[in-house]
């Protein structure tokens, strides 16, 4: 599996990242080098092993349902504060 | 040409936990904004989430209402999308393990089985309020409140299986009974307790693939539903007549101008690159743990239904209305199991007539309801007692709930102070019987005279002197005795 130009294009747009079109092509050779690295997944026998997304395989652990009030300082941690609420800029760009 | 039109609804249920599905923090409707918040929920770096057990519960107990399958094993993932209502920049959701799969639920009007796709456990989004501007188009900014960030849902997604809008309706309605019954969500749908999604398309009759997609969001009542997939299925067919072709797209219903409009301009597909939630091991649930809610669950409203009709010979109005708000149905429950096992001579179906009727329009003047109403199941069934052994009439009964609404007097203590105890003792009826035919003698005559239907006026006249309280069969056996001896 190779990966395109266009692919790394949309994955940058997908995550809203801007970059240089020299960056473009170093992050096209790493994210090609990372999908060359999973194609040795490919080349065993995988019959019967089942797919695994979790490599530990603790017990679920549940929290009970309490509730707990947090005293956090918001107002430090946003740049627009208004009304006890995050403001932010217009979503749609104006 | 003839449509054919192909529903499938998501419905997306609030659940009623003491706190948020990933964090501790209080699950509450209506506080000052930014107050139930923490790390966790914030979606700031480290803070790690762990799944509330009561979730857990409750989705497997909205699973076995609707008779899906419940998987000992379900898999939490991250739906990416970029918006400012979730400040991780990924809402955890349940992507290709979900905890539900395949149930059912048969629409009782409409006569029809729909196929419950599958149930999976999320978090909502924080709310937004634009600024400057109706909705986000043309906002000059938006202000972000995050309690909602993070409080725990169910997406209950069906099977295209709907036909038509009724049908929708009919099962969004039944749906909201379930999880209110079950204890899942308060079903409060001013304050957004169930959301509806509807995917409407339209394919010729005989077709078999089906056409291209709409999706109708925003369907916060019943009406709604039901309009919104009215309008929604004449648009999609005026297309199709004009030779033209549904563009498969998000759409918002607009409530005041019951229309739909689209929400993105372009059909930019979703691509929320899901993958599995590194920071939640997976959710693994015994067979005892899903019996445990299985042996928990409360009886269903369908068979609710079933019990007050045939068992207890409630009218349909009456089932319907008590079934519909459930203060009202915890209450009626309550003293039907107090009726049986104090052994009292009142039926169940006369207490529900009190319930549904006088009891229900008093209430509705004060600012209580069933679930705080100064009168006790068992101050009521006293009240219905007294009536029921003759000791006061129906008359006096309904003045003496009314009393017992507004003040939380007994049922005996207002009876007592009031003296409307019914008299049907003949020796003090008689001089209120004896004055009445005294001055009636016209009427005497024709009763005399075999009209014996004219003693009703009198009767009439006897309970007035009486204030209410003498009982009429007595009365009347009185009057007919004086007379004809």
């Amino acid at each position: 599996m190779s990966i395109e130009q266009k692919d790394v294009e949309k994955v940058l747009k997908l995550s809203e990242l801007n970059v240089s079109d020299e960056e473009k092509k170093e992050l096209h050779g790493q994210m090609s080098r990372i999908l060359g690295y999973m194609e040795k997944i490919n080349e065993l026998d995988l019959k019967d092993i089942e797919p695994t997304s979790y490599s530990n395989t603790v017990p679920t652990f549940l929290r009970k349902d309490e509730e707990t009030r947090t005293s956090i300082s918001l107002q430090n941690n946003a740049p627009h504060w208004e009304n006890n609420a995050f403001g932010v800029p217009s979503i749609l760009g104006g | 040409m003839e449509f054919e039109s192909v529903i499938g609804l998501e419905v997306h249920v609030q659940l009623k936990t003491k706190s948020k599905a990933f964090c501790s923090c209080p699950n509450e409707f209506g506080r000052q904004p930014n107050t139930n918040v923490c790390p966790t929920c914030l979606g700031m770096p480290g803070a790690l989430p762990v799944l509330n057990e009561m979730v857990a519960k409750m989705a497997v107990r909205a699973g076995l209402a609707i008779n899906c399958d419940i998987q000992n094993r379900s898999v939490f993932s991250r739906k990416n999308y970029f918006y400012p209502d979730m400040p991780k920049n990924y809402q955890i959701t349940q992507f290709e393990f979900p905890v539900c799969l395949g149930g059912h639920m048969d629409l009782i009007q409409n006569k029809k089985r729909i196929g419950i796709t599958r149930i999976h456990i999320e978090e909502d989004a924080g709310k937004l309020v634009h600024q400057g501007a109706e909705g986000v188009s043309g906002s000059t900014g938006s202000l972000v409140d995050l309690n909602r960030a993070s409080v725990p849902l169910i997406e209950i997604v069906s099977e295209p299986d709907f036909r038509t809008a009724a049908e929708a309706r009919e099962y969004f309605e039944m749906l909201h009974e379930i999880v209110m019954y079950i204890g899942v969500c308060d079903g409060n749908l001013e304050e957004g307790s169930l959301r509806c999604d509807a995917n409407v398309s339209l394919r010729p009759v005989g077709q078999k693939e089906f056409g291209t997609r709409a999706e109708v969001k925003n369907l916060n009542s019943f009406r709604s539903v039901e309009r919104a997939i009215q309008h929604e299925i004449k648009r999609q067919k005026l297309i199709l007549l004009d030779g033209g072709t549904v563009v498969q797209e998000t759409r918002h219903f607009d409530d005041a101008t019951q229309t739909t409009h689209s929400l993105r301009g372009k059909a930019d597909a979703h691509d929320y690159r899901y993958f599995p939630e590194p920071d939640l091991i997976p959710l693994v649930l015994s067979d005892a743990q899903i019996d445990e809610e299985r042996q928990a669950m409360p009886e269903l409203p369908l068979a609710k239904r079933k019990r007050y009709s045939s068992e207890l010979g409630l009218s349909d109005f009456e089932v319907k209305v008590i079934i519909g708000d459930m203060d009202m149905n915890t209450y009626f429950e309550k003293a039907n199991e107090l009726l049986v096992t104090a052994k009292l001579s009142v039926t169940a179906k006369e207490t529900a007539k009190w319930i549904v009727g006088d009891f229900n329009s008093f209430l509705k003047e004060t600012s209580d309801d069933f679930g705080n109403t100064k009168v006790s199941p068992e101050e009521l069934l006293s009240l219905l007692s007294l009536k029921e052994q003759g000791k006061i009439s129906g008359k006096i009964a309904k003045d003496v709930l009314k009393q017992m609404i507004e003040t939380g007097k007994t049922a005996k203590s207002i009876v007592d102070a009031s003296g409307s105890t019914q008299i049907s003792d003949e020796g003090a009826l008689q001089s209120i019987v004896d004055d009445v035919l005294a001055a009636n003698q016209a009427v005497v005559e024709k009763i005399k005279n075999g009209k014996t239907a004219a003693a009703g006026f009198l009767m009439g006249q006897v309970m007035k002197e009486s204030k209410g309280r003498a009982k009429p069969d007595v009365v009347k056996d009185m009057i007919l005795k004086s007379i004809l001896g």
